[in-house]
């Protein structure tokens, strides 16, 4: 009888329990809004396999993602923060394109959620360019920064030394215009590129300090600075010069890329994703941008985590959405990087994937570990218009359509 | 018959979906625009009667700072000119062309509609390998003779990047213009024509005289589309050059307003004005047609022709 | 009239017209050997040319992993939906506004003409909110339902342009009989009208089936995603392979090439039929 009673007992017990146990682990569906819709995507594979990871760890969580092209979905998210229909997770940039969806409420903050243990695994600053008043609105699955890309084949079979210095550099382009060789290049029709190359020409003459003050219009900001003015004259120097193919204005960034990817054009100043494009291809090197002698800016990087996962402010299951949200952040840093997608910004051991880290990437990481600041890029910085006259005004210093001085004198409108 | 298509119940039925339906997705979000296009509704505004600006947003799109939109609404109006003054009379001429009854008629006007039936992407993408700097078709062919190449590509040149975004869309409208013409063309009796060749009417008297004042109609319908569609223009220019300087055209730049400098309230004024300027060209080309046209209809004039063709045909052709 | 003799302007128009005909299918041409090329040969030396490897792989690609047929499923869907509808609402209310007598005709056909002057870019955001508020965002409704509304202007501009040319002898000997309105439309009138039907259903097509702003903004799955913006998201952020772009370039032109050389005909001959008839 006891026995029975025991059983019972037990079997009460665990049909109390079950329901419970069911409710912790309620089927929920999250949807997620990615860029990497094509396969090319060098982070198309890395996110997969974070997803994959994610679905063993959480069972009961379902993912449904809605794959994008970068492009389309900045202009999509921008629609859909207008009608409060983000999905749960997201995709998003960080700086003054998130601060947009964050003045309109579009955005949970994350406060409440991380733990220090969690914080820790950061790196440093990681949070810097997603943090509003003391609220994190998102967390960084790479560190991001522009470098110079050389091809040190055509570099040795022209004889010309790989620059270090602004001289240096425009030597090297007027060795590769007597060579016939196309020194340099960039994607002038999407605007965005051509902004890599004039923000770190920016920050070499003005160094850190001036040009931070002036994206981020901070007090005492402007763009009539003498170093900035002088990036700016360098910028128009090297138009001048013919440094880019004749129609570099009009060429998209994948258009621009392709002759850079056949080994007939000398120098490349992108994002450390093109790391990943480069990956296996012995020609080609990553190096600091050229120093400017007498700046003290030789060491600073344009960059820093500027890409981020969100999680939309009115989701409906806002524990799971952070769960997704952080797992997709870390696991995605450490995937990223073992598949020369980007650089790590959550602290991991590599040693045991040095083998499979490509070579182009750990000239990366080596050239990071040497910076002495990281600063957003300009026209994410930037907000709204501000960012569009800074791409427009940087086009014009390419189509040679304005001088260094009339860059500034025009980009000081965004302080009125 | 009069009482049952005068039935109001009827009327209802046939009429009322497609008004409600058009109201609700076309009316009403365009009142909404300009509703928006009256307030101060960026990122840091909510769309509410506490931000409401007036007119100012309509004043800034032309005076503002760095405002491209003056310089877009040029655009468009440039492209209008070479729409109306080089597209539509090229069509024309090919229409006129076919219907005169060339050999293999039926497959030219066939292939003559190809480009249209293309996408803007496909369009786009070829026209962007035409205008390459180093391999495209045209500068190997200037090289070929001799000519000199502009200087930064077609697309950046100061002086070509509009006009090279215009012949992509010229170009591949050409045939929708034609075979709008073509079909009016057509549907003019045989017997006019025939009429006319007899009374010694021939090739530009012909065109002149009979067949292009017979379907003013449809050119005015021609001219409508080509000039609403120069306003709307989007796509294209989206492609080739994204409407970076030099070539905004006004859907661009509103685009660019409204999406990436998130100025809603600006953006939606620019709107605005893009759907004024439309009904602007129509009702001036209602005008100009109205007093032509003599208020009758194509179908209505063809038939009186009709009833009294052959003898009075050459005079009363070309004027009613 | 029949007989032709071989003069010189004879050949001049027919080399002009030869001409302007290599102008019009060139892009074909130039879009078929592109989907067979790879980067370096669509960026190189060789635009014109045939490629020098017929890469198929390009196709198998944009089918399978570039989804292009999940894509063009969504298309056909919408865009058949699409036609019904506006074809069926245009020709119920060109009948209406054309054969039926009452006041606020003429406005009423003013109304919604208007619309031919109104670009969607203007109604995009607060369209966006309205088919939310209905629920169909990232719906096949939500394209279908915004691509009817602003095609329903063009729509009753054709059929309503045919409408009149109809006699009225034909309705008045159907009432005559005792048909009913409903009858007499859709069993007297609209078999008359599948020429016009053709015409308009072409010019609806061709704008529903290109379409690209709406069904980039208003779609957010795969699932319901047509075919321009699923090749759009072809180009990748940072590195694109350009010869299937290429293919599923191809296989969504193929469709409107196939369909428009099967109808031409039959709008070229409605079109003279319509004239004969006077």
């Amino acid at each position: 009888m006891r026995k029975i009673v025991a059983v019972m007992l037990a079997l009460v017990l665990c049909l109390g329990v079950m329901p419970a146990m069911a409710e912790q682990h309620e089927e929920v569906t999250l949807t997620f809004g990615s860029i990497w819709s094509s396969e090319s995507e060098a982070t198309r594979a890395p996110f997969l396999k974070t997803l994959e990871e994610f679905a063993e760890a959480y069972p009961w969580i379902h993912v449904e993602v809605d794959w994008n092209e970068a492009n389309a979905w900045k202009d999509k998210g921008d629609t859909l923060a207008s009608q409060s229909a983000m999905p749960d997770v997201f995709y998003w940039n960080a700086g003054g394109i998130l601060k947009a969806l964050v003045d309109q409420d579009q955005i949970m903050p994350l406060n409440d959620y991380l733990d220090d243990e969690t914080l820790s695994r950061l790196i440093d600053g990681a949070l810097a360019n997603m943090t509003f008043d003391g609220k994190i609105y998102g967390l960084p699955y790479t560190n991001a920064c522009s470098v110079l890309y050389c091809n040190k084949a055509l570099f040795e079979a022209n004889n010309v030394k790989i620059p270090e210095t602004w001289d240096e550099l425009k030597e090297a382009v007027e060795a590769f215009k007597a060579a016939g060789v196309t020194p340099m290049t960039t994607g002038g029709g999407d605007r965005w590129p051509t902004n890599m190359l004039g923000d770190i020409l920016l920050l070499r003459f003005a160094g850190d300090e001036v040009f931070r003050k002036a994206v981020f219009k901070e007090e005492g900001g402007t763009f009539m600075d003498e170093g900035l003015i002088a990036g700016a004259n360098a910028f128009a120097e090297l138009v001048e010069m013919g440094a880019f193919p004749d129609d570099v204005a009009a060429l998209t960034r994948d258009e621009s890329e392709v002759p850079w990817h056949e080994g007939k054009i000398a120098m490349y100043v992108m994002g450390q994703w093109e790391g990943g494009n480069l990956a296996g291809k012995e020609d080609f090197i990553a190096v600091a941008f050229p120093a400017v002698p007498g700046v003290d800016s030789a060491n600073a990087f344009m960059g820093g985590p500027a890409e981020e996962f969100a999680v939309a402010a009115y989701t409906e299951h806002p524990e799971e959405a952070y769960l997704l949200c952080q797992f997709c952040a870390e696991h995605l840093s450490k995937n990223g990087y073992i598949s020369g997608a980007g650089l790590p910004c959550w602290k991991a051991d590599f040693s045991e994937y040095e083998d499979q880290i490509a070579s182009i990437t750990r000239q990366i990481v080596a050239l990071t570990n040497e910076a002495t600041s990281f600063l957003l890029w300009g026209n994410t910085a930037l907000e709204g218009e501000d960012s569009e006259l800074l791409m427009d005004q940087t086009l014009l210093l390419l189509s040679g359509e304005i001088t260094g001085e009339q860059f500034c004198e025009n980009m000081e409108a965004i302080f009125e | 018959m009069k009482r049952i298509l005068s039935n109001k119940w009827h009327i209802m039925v046939f009429v009322l979906p497609t008004v409600l339906f058009f109201s609700f997705f076309v009316i009403v979000p365009i009142v909404l625009s300009a509703y928006y296009s009256l307030l101060n509704w960026t990122t840091k505004t909510k769309p509410t009667l506490e931000y409401f600006v007036g007119f100012r947003n309509y004043i800034e799109m032309f005076t503002g700072k760095g405002t491209s939109f003056p310089r877009a609404v040029g655009h468009s109006l440039l492209y209008a000119g070479a729409s109306v003054f080089l597209q539509l009379p090229f069509s024309l001429f090919l229409a006129l062309l076919l219907a005169k009854g060339v050999k293999a008629e039926g497959f030219y006007q066939n292939l003559y509609f190809i480009p249209v039936i293309l996408s803007s992407v496909v369009v786009g993408q070829l026209w962007r390998k035409i205008y390459n700097n180093d391999y495209g078709l045209l500068n190997l062919f200037l090289r070929a003779i001799n000519v000199e190449t502009p200087k930064g590509g077609w697309l950046a040149n100061k002086g070509t990047r509009l006009w090279a975004t215009f012949v992509p869309v010229l170009w591949q409208y050409v045939g929708y213009h034609m075979l709008l013409m073509y079909g009016a063309l057509k549907s003019i009796s045989p017997d006019i024509i025939e009429a006319a060749t007899v009374d010694g009417a021939s090739g530009p008297t012909m065109a002149f005289h009979i067949q292009i004042p017979l379907i003013k109609p449809m050119l005015k319908v021609c001219l409508s589309f080509s000039l609403i569609g120069s306003f709307k223009l989007y796509d294209m220019v989206k492609i080739l050059t994204d409407g970076n300087i030099g070539t905004e055209v006004p859907a661009t730049t509103m685009y660019r307003e409204m999406f990436k400098s998130h100025n809603f309230g600006t953006g939606s004024a620019m709107a605005m004005f893009i759907v004024a300027e439309c009904l602007l060209f129509t009702v001036l080309l209602n005008a100009l047609f109205r007093e032509r046209a003599d208020g009758r209809t194509l179908r209505e004039r063809l038939s009186g022709l009709f009833r009294s063709a052959p003898d009075a045909l050459p005079k009363g052709a070309d004027r009613p | 009239m029949k007989k032709r003799t071989l003069s010189p302007g004879r050949v001049a128009i027919q080399v002009f017209l030869i001409l302007w005909t290599v102008a019009c299918i060139f892009p074909l041409y130039w879009l078929f050997s592109f989907s067979l090329k790879d980067n370096a040969e669509i960026f190189g030396g060789n635009v014109v040319g045939l490629p020098s490897h017929w890469i198929w792989s390009n196709y198998t690609t944009a089918w399978g992993a570039g989804k292009i047929s999940l894509y063009l499923r969504n298309s056909v869907i919408t865009t058949a939906a699409t036609l019904l509808l506006t074809l069926f609402l245009s020709f119920m209310s060109s009948y209406g506004l054309l054969r039926m007598r009452w006041k606020g005709q003429k406005a009423t056909m003013t109304y919604l003409l208007l619309g031919l002057m109104i670009p969607m870019h203007a109604a995009l955001k607060p369209l966006l909110g309205i088919l939310m508020d209905i629920n169909v965002l990232s719906t096949h409704l939500g394209l279908i339902i915004p691509y009817t509304a602003f095609n329903i202007p063009m729509a009753i501009l054709i059929i309503s342009g045919f409408i009149g040319s109809i006699p009225y002898e034909m309705e008045e000997a159907a009432y005559i009989d005792g048909s009913g309105v409903y009858r007499t439309a859709f069993t007297i009138i609209l078999p008359m009208m599948v020429p016009a039907l053709v015409t308009a259903a072409i010019f609806v097509f061709l704008q529903v089936w290109n379409e690209m702003l709406m069904a980039s903004v208003f779609v957010s799955t795969d699932n319901v995603r047509t075919l321009t913006v699923g090749i759009q998201q072809m180009f990748g952020q940072y590195q694109t392979d350009w010869g299937p772009i290429g293919a599923a370039l191809v296989i969504s032109t193929l469709p409107t090439l196939i369909l428009y050389l099967c109808m031409s005909s039959q709008v070229q001959r409605s079109l003279i039929a319509g004239a004969v008839k006077g």
